[in-house]
């Protein structure tokens, strides 16, 4: 042990040599990372990309390899990436990384299943965070992070590593994106510009009924206002100034950001009116009969010519996301000031298992990941020439069927890094920091509601929620009697129980404040 | 086989029968016509017309989407072939050989034995402590065992072959084959097994369906593509379509290709790949399985 003290000791030193030979600048992807092993190397700042500084530094490495499990794929072509990677990684942090993805179906539960049974593994995309952090299932970063991540903790936003903190500690490094979300339109721009609407003049949901009935009247093939089981309007909130606080998101307890009180949304008198809105519209014919029940995806109906317009989450990207999944041009409205809540940062993350055997390594790779540009692209867009060719400086086009294209930028590391998609905006750095810029942060970011006790009126409450909401949206019935079917339902099942425990919770988080 | 006069039905009623059966056939063929009509459709064109039996436009766009990656079907498809075949020889064998003691009256620890595996069809350790058996005492996690140990005893069937022995194979005839001088293997593999042939046949074909339809071991153990099961492989591109057009807002940059996909033609392809196999293989099994049965049902 002294002997390894020593040799860090030696080590650091040489690196401060290194530093202050090469001098401080470059903030980012040049850094190399701090090795691992000692105390004392940890006062070591990132050294430059001095060749031989390096290779004295990943001598003190001995060769590890990291588990990393993410969503999506398998990709066929995985381990191609994977020996890209581990070459370039050997000068870095002397590990290889085995990619394990899950696939799309359930990869929760398989994680879960790794948890519960203890199997060694090192990184993991963070399902389930809450449950999973609370029950210990991560290891708390605070000081990997500070010891081997510098560089991400710098730039990274504090309001994402405060909302991947339970319990006083940091248990995942989320990706670096866009913060929060908000929701808005994707309108047909040919229908837009053929009857010259003014986008920019919508303010909420009601503002778009000039248009419905232009449309009703002008274009009988298209549905004006064209729903399905999964998007209905209830994307609109008619509070704009609350939270969806409950663990579950599917039930109604919104918290009131100027009173800080939760209340149930389905019981005042702003939604009512709201749903006899639609409820009018669905009688004026501008929505489809089967609204409830339709099964027919936005982009396609758009695509088809059954609609013309979208609406839900949209990022600032938006743009180009839906006129890529519609095919044809398509031009955005936003609503609401970006909201930045604990649970749209929560979106994305990486946590280190507690059952990891290489903690420090994994931080490394994960530092990596934040700030080095040929490893991430490496990571999320596979090798140059075999996955995608470049068509421009930072512009690539993907081949197609090249077996490696599932692991997206949004799963992991700094998506600014990323080179850009070839159909993607070339503006996309300066709209993600405009993002951020205009983003309003919730008053309460950081809390989060622990759902034990109340764990069974949840489930109840997230049944009757479900049973009405698309028949409430689609206006398909009189709201009246429903609501108050509904609400007396709710209030058997236990909803004021909910809302008092979330309350509680709620107060002594302000109280702690 | 001559045509016995009492039991010949009269003109009329066969007449009859032979329109119910008639009407009953196509009611089963129809949904399988739809579903292929539908898996050749354009996708627009069902966004916009619903199901049709005449589509409006063709498009062989959902098949070339599958087959997009034909070897990793072909792979499915041996490894699936692989894991029936194996599988169920293996445990053909392995609960025979475990039924055959527990079956003799003259075996000391019967009661024990039984009581074991009776035991564990009543109780089970769940999930999680049945998953660390296998990756980490066993280890078999992406490995082409995992998809056939955890298969290979069914207390079910060892008790169904247990019960068999003992009803088909007298006592006598064991202890007959003793004095003759055979010993227990030659006993089991000469007398015992010719004449148990229906219910190694039975129990064959209830492990050859479990085999191949089986798509959860693949789902719990396996991350690499080589070793999915064609029953996972389909139900993994079924959810794969079905999540990344529930939640577009994620799809970006190089998942945009598989935001593309028609989900509902997809669905239907899949459905129609997936019968393939059980189509063709069935009749062939049916056969046997009949057979099985009934000789079991005269001798037994």
């Amino acid at each position: 042990m002294a002997g390894k003290k020593g040799t860090g000791l030696l080590l650091s030193l040489v690196l401060l040599i290194g530093l202050s030979l090469s001098g401080c600048g470059g903030n980012n992807s040049n850094n190399e990372v701090a090795p691992t092993g000692t105390q004392a190397d940890s006062t070591a700042a990132p050294a430059a990309s001095d060749k031989a500084v390096a290779t004295e530094k990943t001598n003190e490495l001995e060769q590890v390899e990291l588990s990393l499990y993410l969503p999506g794929g398998p990709d066929k072509d995985v381990a191609s990436v994977e020996q890209a990677i581990n070459e370039y990684l050997k000068d870095k942090i002397n590990a290889t990384i085995k990619i394990n993805q899950l696939s799309w179906d359930k990869p929760a539960d398989k994680v879960n299943l790794m948890i519960q049974s203890g199997e060694v593994f090192d990184m993991v995309y963070t399902w389930n965070f809450m449950t999973n952090a609370a029950k210990g299932a991560y290891l708390p970063l605070e000081e990997l992070l500070d010891t081997y991540a510098k560089e991400t903790k710098a730039q990274i936003n504090p309001a994402y590593l405060q909302a991947a903190t339970v319990n006083g500690h940091l248990y995942a490094v989320p990706t670096e994106k866009e913060l929060g979300q908000s929701v808005g339109f994707a309108f047909d721009k040919a229908i837009v510009d053929k009857y010259g609407f003014d986008v920019n003049s919508i303010k909420k949901l009601e503002d778009i009924e000039p248009m419905l009935k232009t449309i009703k009247e002008k274009e009988p093939a298209i549905t004006p206002l064209f729903m399905n089981h999964t998007d209905s309007l209830n994307w609109f909130t008619v509070y704009p100034d609350s939270e969806d606080l409950d663990g579950s998101n599917e039930i109604p307890t919104l918290l009131d950001y100027k009173t800080m009180k939760v209340f149930n949304e389905y019981d005042t008198p702003e939604i009512l009116a709201r749903l006899k809105l639609i409820r009018e519209w669905y009688k004026a014919g501008y929505i489809n009969k089967n609204g409830a029940t339709d099964k027919t995806e936005l982009k396609d109906a758009v695509k088809s010519g059954k609609a013309w317009f979208t609406y839900g989450n949209m990022n600032p990207t938006s743009t180009n996301d839906w006129t890529r999944l519609a095919e044809k041009p398509m031009v955005i409205k936003t609503l609401l000031p970006v909201q930045v809540s604990t649970k749209s940062l929560q979106g994305s993350m990486l946590a280190i298992s507690r059952t990891s055997k290489n903690p420090e390594r994994a931080m490394m790779f994960m530092n990596l990941i934040h700030t080095d540009p040929v490893l991430y692209n490496l990571l999320t867009f596979g090798i140059e020439g075999k996955h995608y060719k470049k068509v421009g400086d930072n512009t690539v086009e993907f081949i197609p069927d090249s077996g490696y294209n599932s692991v997206s930028s949004w799963m992991i590391g700094n998506v600014l890094l990323n080179y850009l998609n070839k159909d993607e905006d070339p503006k996309r750095v300066q709209l993600y920091t405009d993002w951020n810029k205009n983003s309003k942060v919730s008053p309460v970011i950081g809390f989060v509601f622990d759902s034990t006790k109340v764990q069974s009126q949840i489930g109840a409450l997230i049944n009757i929620t479900k049973q009405y909401k698309n028949t409430l949206y689609s206006g398909e019935k009189d709201p009246e009697p429903i609501l108050k079917e509904m609400n007396s339902k709710l209030k058997a099942a236990g909803l004021d129980a909910v809302i008092s425990e979330i309350q509680s919770q709620m107060d002594a988080f302000l109280a702690a404040k | 086989m001559e045509p016995v006069t009492n039991n010949e039905i009269s003109r009329p009623t066969n007449i009859i029968l032979h329109i119910i059966f008639i009407i009953l056939s196509i009611t089963c063929l129809l949904p399988i016509v739809l579903v292929f009509m539908i898996s050749i459709t354009d996708y627009d064109s069902i966004v916009l017309n619903g199901y049709q039996f005449i589509p409006e436009k063709l498009s062989l766009e959902a098949y070339a989407y599958i087959f997009k990656d034909y070897t990793v079907i072909v792979k499915a498809y041996g490894v699936s072939i692989f894991v029936t075949v194996a599988g169920t020889l293996l445990s053909v064998f392995i609960s025979s050989l475990y039924a055959y003691p527990i079956s003799r009256a003259d075996f000391k620890y019967r009661g024990f034995f039984a009581f074991l595996i009776f035991f564990t069809m009543l109780f089970g350790g769940g999930l999680v402590p049945w998953y660390m058996v296998y990756t980490q005492v066993l280890d078999l996690k992406n490995s082409i065992w995992a998809l056939i140990v955890p298969m290979l005893l069914s207390p079910f069937n060892v008790l169904i072959m247990k019960t068999y022995f003992q009803m088909s194979v007298p006592p006598a005839l064991i202890e007959a084959s003793k004095i003759d001088g055979a010993g227990e293997l030659r006993t089991f593999f000469r007398i015992v097994f010719p004449l148990s042939l229906p219910v190694f046949a039975t129990i064959g074909l209830f492990n050859t369906l479990h085999y191949w339809n089986d798509w959860f071991n693949s789902m719990i153990f396996i991350t690499d593509t080589d070793l999915y099961s064609l029953q996972y492989l389909m139900y993994k591109m079924i959810s794969q379509a079905d999540y990344l057009s529930r939640n577009r807002a994620l799809i970006q940059g190089s998942a945009t290709e598989l935001a593309k996909l028609p989900g509902e033609t997809i669905r239907m392809a899949m459905a129609l790949i997936g019968i393939g196999p059980i189509v063709l293989a069935y009749p062939f099994f049916q056969r046997y399985f009949i057979k099985g049965l009934t000789l079991g049902s005269i001798k037994g």
